[in-house]
């Protein structure tokens, strides 16, 4: 029963309308000493709301706002208030579309911008990492030692001078140093630490990190083929793919969680709201096709 | 009190929230999506048998090693010339779909959704990058798309958010231009309209400097977010975009190391479009920690005035030192054209007929932007900046190379020539011009110890660096007194080289006798996914004692057993083809790698000169003939390209009087 109630609680929905409830009560309680009380020719700018002028101004631009940005924050305010006031008397805020999609529009960034404040809680980020386990799957690495041997400079030479050298070193205890004078100077690196496959593509072309990942460890093998030349290969690490724990990707996961909830935010509270009302649609009209 | 009154008080106290939560949003929807899916790909990719163009790995950023840093330096390759929708131009074409953030996901390999629906990713990912987005309208941009700013409700903001509707069957370029009209008159004086930022001028009084302000604070965060140092890196910066109503344009991107960032010192608008303020400027607020390179770029279409004197710029030896040192790079390739040579501009050198965007001026021509200039090309700069450092005592064009995209989609890095086929840029130059100039653009090579900002920007301050034209090629190129002439057959040419001679982007010691003759070392690889290599150029400018400047391209080693001709310097054909079928291309012709020792033939100690590399690869199909074979069209000519890199130039300065 607890745990339900701690789950509802965290529900952006439930933040939403309680913060809501408490504003309207707060605002319908000290309206008046809240911004302007809502007679018809009378605009009180209060103290209250020249507070939250200012304090909005800071929040945005991470500056105490000067007397004279206070003063045209204030007459913005005024301006829009009359004006507003004067939407309201025609009754704009009644029929007009644009109002109308603006305000539905406004409640939506809402709901999102809700979603935004909240940090996850460790369930949550526990439930989202078993469900999307599959993306932070780590790919399998292998890290390597390579004796290059280049096509440019050999011709075909260069994969019997690669077998040459690969008997050499499975016969005799040759040191890295000794194995790569072996070969030919190469414009990479000799030795990689546990890379990915695709690390491996881009470096040495896609034949090559195909077949590196299917070398036995710990021995020399080859010819290796790349797009630069022969290669005989030391596979040296194997890193086999696995699942990581949520710690050691916990800031991707709450990061991922984050984008995923405010990108539903809009939508569950849409479908919240949407189930108080009753709808009905003339559906018989769908029916009438244009000429 | 009604419920619209309640939410619009809410919503008050609520604006910076709900400011930048548009954007956010859409993007988010966007990437976090692309991401997944690349990530899927790649394990049935591993398990199964080799795939062609599998999509990146978003790998958990703890969980792969990177290689310890390597004192002979590893080639890493970036793009640093990138917009966003934060760019006025690039919202126009694609919309609000795409923000900085969007941009660096890409880069490093996430797959993200364009404008136009379609999911991409890049085939590598790059090691470095930053995006550039327009300083010129970057307040006024923002402004109108807050719904919580009084000026969102403004006719100018309106018609900015609906242009893509309101202007639907105008090209994209026109629509471009139609907006641009409106603030030309405003930024020719320096000012900015007021019915969206108030007052004119560097202070709160003027809304769209504070608001850019506040977004270049952005800029620097987001950088900083996604420098992930070993596999990513990333610096702050902007594009300072300004444009002279008929002249061109002369664009500099600033690209800062990420230490000790200065305030946003204003626009191009409020230095009144004159780049000796952005110097100035650079100079005096980049100081401590703070390192800070400014590249000049496009200057193809800089109506000739990237490296002239100009009435409003005379030369003087204080302004080009200063110029100097704000200026280290030069970026030599984008997508709107190349800019180190245009054939019939200053040089006769067949292979300066590579991706030209403008023809070349004429009487005819009004507007100096559209057509193109001796004086707006690379390699007449740095001849010329061999005859200004002999006048003046210093060569403000002493330029290292990079090249990038310019990519106005987010599309960092996205070079592919196959993969590269309509994107608004393209339909913006189609449709304006009936032609395909555009191209895909370049990357930009450095030479780093490793993937850090440090190690990176270092090598961008010593111009150790190399532009290509999109491909990766990676190309060495050293020289010394003392090199031995078969030092390119050394198994340690690379630490020989550093401990003897000068590498790519330094000046050459004074020779050590007076019969000494330099010795030059080239060696390059091919792109793995692209063409072999057909061969090693060095180009060669020189003055002479009155002053007068020449040029001699080399080739200096060719694949397939061909000998540069002694006397025209080149080599024959190598045979290499390509069918215009299916756009396979001769994978017996080229060579993997190309190295070798040169000497300069007419090497005159007593003149000033410099020598830079081009490595050509064996032709293959331009862009435009994969998107004509896959439309099924006519295929435009030129049908074949010869990707390149460029390598920054070694200088020789004679010493003495």
């Amino acid at each position: 029963m607890a745990m339900n109630w701690r789950h509802i609680l965290r529900e952006p929905l439930v933040h939403f309308l309680i913060a809501g409830a408490i504003l309207f009560s707060l605002s319908a309680l000290f309206g008046q000493s809240w911004g302007i009380g809502y007679s018809e020719d009378r605009i009180h700018v209060s103290a209250e709301k020249i507070r939250q002028l200012r304090e909005t101004w800071t929040k945005r631009w991470g500056a105490e706002p000067n007397a004279e940005q206070l003063r045209s924050l204030i007459d913005d305010f005024i301006r829009e208030e009359v004006l507003y006031r004067e939407a309201i008397a025609s009754g704009l805020d009644k029929d007009d579309t644009v109002v109308r999609r603006r305000l539905a529009q406004k409640v939506e960034f809402l709901a999102q911008s809700l979603a935004s404040i909240i940090d996850p809680s460790e369930s949550e980020l526990e439930q989202y990492f078993e469900q999307h386990t599959e993306q932070y799957v780590i790919p399998a690495q292998v890290g390597f030692s390579h004796v290059y041997f280049s096509r440019s400079s050999r011709g075909s030479g260069a994969e019997r001078a690669a077998r040459d050298a690969r008997a050499k070193l499975t016969s005799g205890q040759t040191s890295v140093t000794e194995a790569s004078q072996l070969g030919d100077r190469f414009m990479l690196q000799y030795e990689y630490p546990p890379q990915t496959r695709a690390q491996i593509r881009d470096l040495f072309g896609a034949s090559f990190a195909a077949r590196v990942f299917d070398l036995a460890p710990d021995r020399w093998e080859g010819p290796v083929p790349s797009s630069y030349g022969v290669h005989v290969v030391r596979v040296r690490h194997r890193v086999p793919s696995r699942t990581p724990d949520l710690d050691e990707v916990r800031s991707q996961v709450t990061r991922d969680f984050e984008d995923a909830r405010l990108r539903t935010a809009a939508d569950t509270y849409y479908q919240g709201l949407r189930q108080r009302f009753e709808i009905d649609i003339a559906e018989a009209a769908l029916e009438r096709r244009g000429p | 009190m009604s419920g619209v009154r309640f939410l619009r008080r809410y919503v008050n106290g609520k604006l910076a929230v709900v400011a930048g939560l548009l954007g956010v949003l859409s993007v988010v929807a966007l990437t976090t999506r692309g991401a997944t899916e690349s990530l899927a790909r790649e394990r049935s990719a591993s398990t199964g048998p080799t795939a062609a163009g599998f999509s990146v790995v978003a790998v958990p950023a703890a969980a792969v090693q990177t290689p310890a840093p390597n004192p002979s330096r590893n080639a890493y390759f970036g793009d640093l010339h990138v917009h966003t929708s934060w760019s006025l131009d690039a919202f126009i074409m694609g919309g609000n779909l795409d923000d900085p953030t969007v941009a660096y996901r890409f880069g490093r390999g996430d797959a993200i959704v364009t404008s136009d629906g379609r999911e991409v990713h890049l085939r590598v990912p790059l090691d470095f990058m930053a995006v550039t987005d327009h300083d010129s309208t970057l307040g006024e941009m923002h402004l109108c798309q807050d719904s919580g700013d009084p000026v969102y409700d403004t006719p100018t903001c309106r018609d900015l958010r609906n242009i893509q509707s309101t202007l639907r069957d105008q090209p994209i370029g026109n629509r471009v231009q139609a907006f641009m009209r409106y603030y030309r008159p405003y930024h020719a004086r320096g000012r900015r309209p007021s019915e969206i930022c108030g007052e004119s001028g560097i202070g709160p009084q003027n809304r769209c400097y504070e608001r850019a302000r506040h977004l270049w604070h952005e800029i620097q965060k987001h950088a900083d977010d996604f420098y992930d140092p070993g596999r990513f890196t990333t610096f702050p910066g902007y594009e300072w975009s300004a444009s002279r109503t008929g002249e061109g344009m002369h664009h500099r991107n600033v690209i800062f190391e990420g230490r000790d960032v200065p305030e946003w010192g204003g626009s191009n608008v409020e230095m009144q479009k004159r780049a000796e303020r952005l110097w100035e400027w650079l100079e005096t607020v980049c100081t401590g920690e703070c390192r800070v390179v400014a590249i000049p770029h496009n200057t193809n279409l800089s109506g000739g005035i990237a490296f002239a004197e100009s009435g409003w710029a005379p030369y003087t030896p204080e302004i080009l030192a200063l110029r100097a040192w704000a200026e280290p790079l030069v970026e030599i390739h984008q997508i709107k054209g190349n800019s180190e040579c245009y054939l019939g501009l200053g040089t006769t050198d067949e292979e300066c007929n590579f991706e030209p965007y403008r023809p070349i001026c004429t009487p005819e021509h009004r507007d100096r932007g559209n057509c193109t200039h001796a004086t707006g090309y690379v390699r007449n700069a740095l001849k010329d900046g061999l005859r200004l450092e002999a006048e003046y005592g210093v060569n403000p064009f002493k330029f290292g190379f990079i090249a990038s995209t310019d990519d106005h989609q987010s599309l960092a890095g996205a070079t592919d020539e196959d993969d590269y086929t309509d994107r608004p840029m393209n339909q913006r130059t189609a449709s304006i011009r009936g032609g395909s100039s555009d191209n895909p653009g370049g990357l930009v090579g450095v030479w780093a110890e490793e993937n850090t900002r440090e190690s990176i920007f270092d090598a961008l301050r010593r111009k150790e660096t190399f532009g290509t034209s999109g491909t990766r090629i990676r190309v060495r190129f050293f020289a010394g007194w003392q090199f031995p002439d078969d030092l390119h057959t050394s198994r340690t040419l690379v630490d020989e080289a550093y401990r003897t001679g000068v590498t790519m982007g330094a000046d050459l010691p004074p020779a050590p006798s007076d019969d000494a003759e330099p010795r030059f070392v080239v060696w390059a690889t091919k792109d793995t996914a692209s063409a072999n290599l057909q061969k090693i150029q060095i180009v060669k400018g020189w003055a002479d004692a009155d002053g007068e400047t020449f040029e001699q391209v080399y080739d200096v080693v060719c694949a397939d057993g061909l000998d540069p001709d002694p006397e025209t310097h080149r080599c024959g054909d190598n045979g290499a083809r390509v069918s215009l079928a299916d756009c396979s291309y001769s994978s017996d012709r080229g060579a993997e790698e190309l190295n070798t020792t040169w000497y300069d033939p007419d090497f005159d100690r007593s003149q000033r000169a410099f020598y830079y590399v081009r490595v050509l690869e064996n032709p293959t199909c331009r862009w435009s003939t994969h998107r004509a074979l896959a439309q099924q069209t006519a295929i435009p000519e030129p049908s074949l390209i010869k990707e390149r890199a460029w390598s920054s130039p070694i200088w020789h300065t004679p010493v003495g009087p």
